[in-house]
């Protein structure tokens, strides 16, 4: 049931609403209400998956009770061991449903290196929807609560509202364990919670299902048949598909963010403004923020710190967290490529930081150099241009299709440009692709400042502008969709 | 554990706060409705046409001697429904039309919904609805082509609420079960323009002609543009095209004409013709395969064939601006040209005693 549909927005969202706020303000019924609607959302992507989605929260919730028993000395009985036949569990669930199929392929790549006609069995296994969203949340939850970072649910009701909170569970944000501490509380209806959660909602809703669906069909086109189209109209598609990726997932997000406002919950940020990042570090920390939370408080952390095996060694733990980045994505080497290409920029830019440090170190005019704006425009260029074009692999199903892409872009492919139909389209062609840049304008200093203004015009002025938008909606939404690129992660 | 009482200053901001929620609400909504309204004056959004949900709910409240099921064309035999039920001896017909309609979808309204209603027997055992001796099959060459998607209309406009329930159960919410819901919502929404335009683009296009006309060279090789389009479709949908004639349509004109035959209906299959002005050398190849593939299956189950392409009823200007469906005087030649021949008479078992269309 897609967010966007008439079965979500006409009944299911006003009447899991009502019933939640009608409900006994007491947290228990409030996250049974809570947990039956997740439930029957996520049974509403497949209702097999359901079973086993209620399985891994059963064996978590099981684990997690284990981990909170203390032996006679007041400390954690068997938490090593029980932390790691979670690990296992969860990890293990994932590669099987989700990267079997990727093992297979490869071995049965390799395998025909040596005989020709070697085949291997075909594996189709139920990927059940947003596992690796929700793998993630329990994996860090249970690291949590086996270091004692965290207590552990009070309840398994609370638990699986934990798990199941629907907003989030395909894809994200992650929650971590300070959502729990707001289930075991009682959530009062807030007006200015539900302000924030519409606001969240309609503009996430614009960008994913406006912006990103519309331009997913100029982009579509041009990685269609890219050998016909010129270079103007590979770098255009390219921008389209860095705009449309953006607006895809950080839309949803926004969504997610703006339900959990409607149901009293606050989730955590997932994009501050990524494409204003002067370097990769930075936009790592403002892109799928609490994916990158998790890589690096979850293995980058415990990798190069402490008795970690690259302990010391940052640049080795950078590789390897974007190349696990890269795998979690999807199961293709495309995307290994992918996060093993940033995991080398990243290194990079790593090792450039120290060397400047350096030189600033021997010189202060390096300091200076580096406040420069010639330097912080230079650093900017070099970071989202290098962002964009990685995408051309994180876009493309094999290499073959990559290389023809690249070739497009410096002016090997053909003649023809983009068309963009009649006016109207045209309007909302221009709509979407300057969106993103003023996204990120309200993102600035002034712009902050313009927002603030914007947010005391009085309350009319903000309903027209509303109305607006969705009259706006209404009109040139796409009928169909387009991919939900980060469902399929 | 629960919430703790609010202080009077909580419940003074709590007021200002549901103030201006309130207010920004009910001044998008208003806005929403203001330019709907606006729309609804500017813009002529056509009244929603006879639907298959509406042909089955009238079939089930008559007893039909003809039953008519095609795709939208099938709606041109409205008025010779019409007609009929009006002369002295009625012949009540029962015009089902499914948008966009394959031989897929009409078997399995056929079976699905129809044969339900088509062979009910009342409290004595008899045939409750005893009537139906004549079925008419509106077909031409798009019936044999069926995308590799689900086929949409049958949600939107065939199932009931238990055929989507169990779709649900079976298969979660999906793109193509949402349609269902999506048709109920349209229904629901009828009086707003923006809901009943979405997908159809009336608004957008009827404000681009008021802000700026276009020249008629712009017209016309708009017109050209669409022509071409048009006729590179049925090209496309010829029966030698890889993606046509998918076995799944095959096998339904077959289960159709077994299903008449074991209930001793006569078949009559029209073949709808393509606008003159698209009547390209390798287009009437592409009708004339299908006419005689038609021809070849229907011979096997003694069904008439009737062509109105070849009987060249219809002119370019009987056909609207879609290049597909006819203009009401287009309609009326149909209807001419029915009364002419092939539907001059029906043989009808039993004195009629409803109209055709009991809801109009």
């Amino acid at each position: 049931m897609s967010f966007a549909s008439a079965l979500f927005l006409v009944f299911f969202l006003p009447v899991s609403l009502a019933l939640y706020w009608l409900s006994p303000r007491r947290s228990g019924a409030q996250n049974a209400v809570l947990l039956a609607v997740s439930c029957l959302y996520y049974a509403s992507w497949g209702p097999k998956a359901l079973a086993l989605f209620a399985l891994t929260t059963l064996v978590n919730y099981a684990l997690l009770r284990g981990l909170r028993a203390k032996g006679p000395d007041g400390a954690p009985k068997h938490a090593a061991r029980l932390l790691k036949l979670g690990l296992a569990y969860n990890l293990g669930q994932l590669l099987v449903l989700k990267y079997l199929g990727f093992f297979r392929d490869t071995a049965e790549h390799i395998a025909r290196v040596f005989a020709a006609d070697a085949a291997l069995p075909t594996v189709n296994l139920l990927v059940p929807v947003g596992i690796s969203f929700w793998t993630l949340q329990l994996v860090a939850y249970l690291v949590d609560v086996a270091y004692g970072r965290r207590e552990g649910p009070k309840s398994l009701l609370d638990f699986a509202t934990f798990v199941a909170f629907f907003p989030q569970l395909l894809s994200g944000p992650i929650a971590r364990g300070d959502l729990i501490d707001q289930l075991e509380k009682p959530r009062r209806p807030s007006a200015e919670a539900f302000a924030r959660g519409g606001f969240a909602f309609l503009l996430g809703f614009f960008m994913k299902f406006l912006v990103a669906s519309f331009l997913s069909g100029l982009v579509d086109d041009v990685y269609a048949a890219p050998q016909r189209f010129s270079a103007a109209a590979h770098w255009l598609a390219l921008y389209a598909y860095t705009c449309q990726i953006f607006c895809d997932f950080a839309g949803y997000s926004l969504i997610a963010l703006g339900l959990g406002e409607c149901f009293g919950l606050r989730l955590v940020e997932n994009f501050r403004f990524p494409f204003l990042a002067k370097n990769v570090s930075d936009f790592w920390k403002r892109w799928h923020i609490s994916l990158t939370n998790f890589l690096f408080d979850y293995i980058y952390t415990p990798l190069v710190t402490g008795e970690g095996r690259l302990r010391g060694k940052l640049g080795a733990g950078l590789f390897i967290v974007l190349l696990v980045s890269g795998l979690w994505h999807g199961a293709t080497w495309m995307f290994v490529l992918w996060g093993a290409l940033h995991g080398l920029v990243l290194m990079g830019a790593h090792r450039w930081d120290e060397f400047y440090r350096s030189l600033c170190r021997k010189d202060r005019v390096w300091v200076q150099r580096r406040k420069s704006r010639a330097y912080a425009w230079g650093a900017w260029s070099l970071t989202q241009g290098w962002f964009m074009l990685s995408l051309i692999p994180f876009r493309s199903p094999n290499l073959e299709v990559a290389l023809g892409f690249t070739r497009g872009l410096f002016g090997f492919g053909g003649e023809e440009g983009v068309t963009f139909g009649n006016v109207s389209t045209k309007l909302n062609m221009g709509v979407c692709l300057s969106f993103v840049v003023l996204y990120h304008l309200a993102g600035t200093e002034p712009g902050k400042r313009v927002m603030a203004a914007l947010a005391r015009v009085p309350a009319p002025v903000r309903g027209i502008a509303y109305g607006a938008v969705v009259v706006y909606l209404f009109l040139f939404k796409p009928l169909s969709e387009g991919a939900f690129i980060y469902a399929q992660f | 554990m629960s919430v703790a009482p609010m202080s009077a200053g909580d419940l003074f901001a709590v007021r200002d706060a549901v103030k201006s929620l309130v207010l920004v609400a009910s001044f998008a909504v208003g806005t929403v409705l203001l330019a709907d309204a606006l729309f609804h004056h500017v813009v002529h959004i056509p009244q929603a046409e006879y639907e298959t949900y509406e042909a089955l709910r009238d079939y089930a409240r008559s007893d039909p001697h003809v039953l008519v099921l095609g795709s939208s064309y099938a709606r041109s035999f409205l008025p010779l429904a019409d007609w009929y039920a009006k002369q002295p001896v009625q012949v009540r017909m029962n015009v089902v039309p499914i948008e966009g309609g394959k031989f897929y979808a009409y078997a399995w309204l056929l079976e699905r919904r129809l044969a339900p209603l088509i062979d009910e027997r009342d409290a004595h055992g008899k045939p409750a609805r005893p009537s139906l001796s004549h079925l008419v099959l509106v077909t031409n060459y798009w019936d044999v082509c069926s995308s590799s998607e689900p086929y949409p209309n049958l949600p939107s406009r065939a199932w009931t609420l238990g055929d989507y329930l169990a779709d649900l159960a079976r298969e979660g919410a999906t793109p193509y079960n949402q349609n269902y819901v999506d048709q109920r919502w349209n229904e629901l929404a009828a009086f707003s323009s923006l809901v009943r335009d979405r997908g159809v683009s009336r608004i957008l296009r009827t404000l681009r002609e008021r802000v700026s006309p276009k020249s008629q060279e712009q017209l016309e090789h708009d017109q050209a543009s669409q022509l071409e389009a048009w006729i590179a479709m049925i090209e496309g949908n010829d029966l030698e095209h890889p993606g046509c004639f998918p076995q799944e349509q095959d096998a339904a004109l077959e289960r159709m004409l077994k299903f008449a035959h074991a209930r001793k209906l006569s078949v009559t299959l029209v073949l709808w013709p393509v606008i003159p002005k698209a009547q390209t050398e390798r287009v009437l190849a592409v009708t004339e395969r299908f006419k005689r593939y038609v021809e070849r299956v229907a011979g096997v189950y003694g069904a008439r064939i009737v062509d109105l392409q070849a009987d060249r009823v219809l002119l370019d200007e009987d056909f609207r601006k879609d290049l597909d469906h006819l203009e009401p005087w287009g309609e009326e030649k149909v209807l001419a040209w029915a009364l002419k021949g092939p539907f001059a008479k029906f043989e009808t078992h039993k004195p009629a005693a409803l109209g055709a269309r009991p809801s109009e």
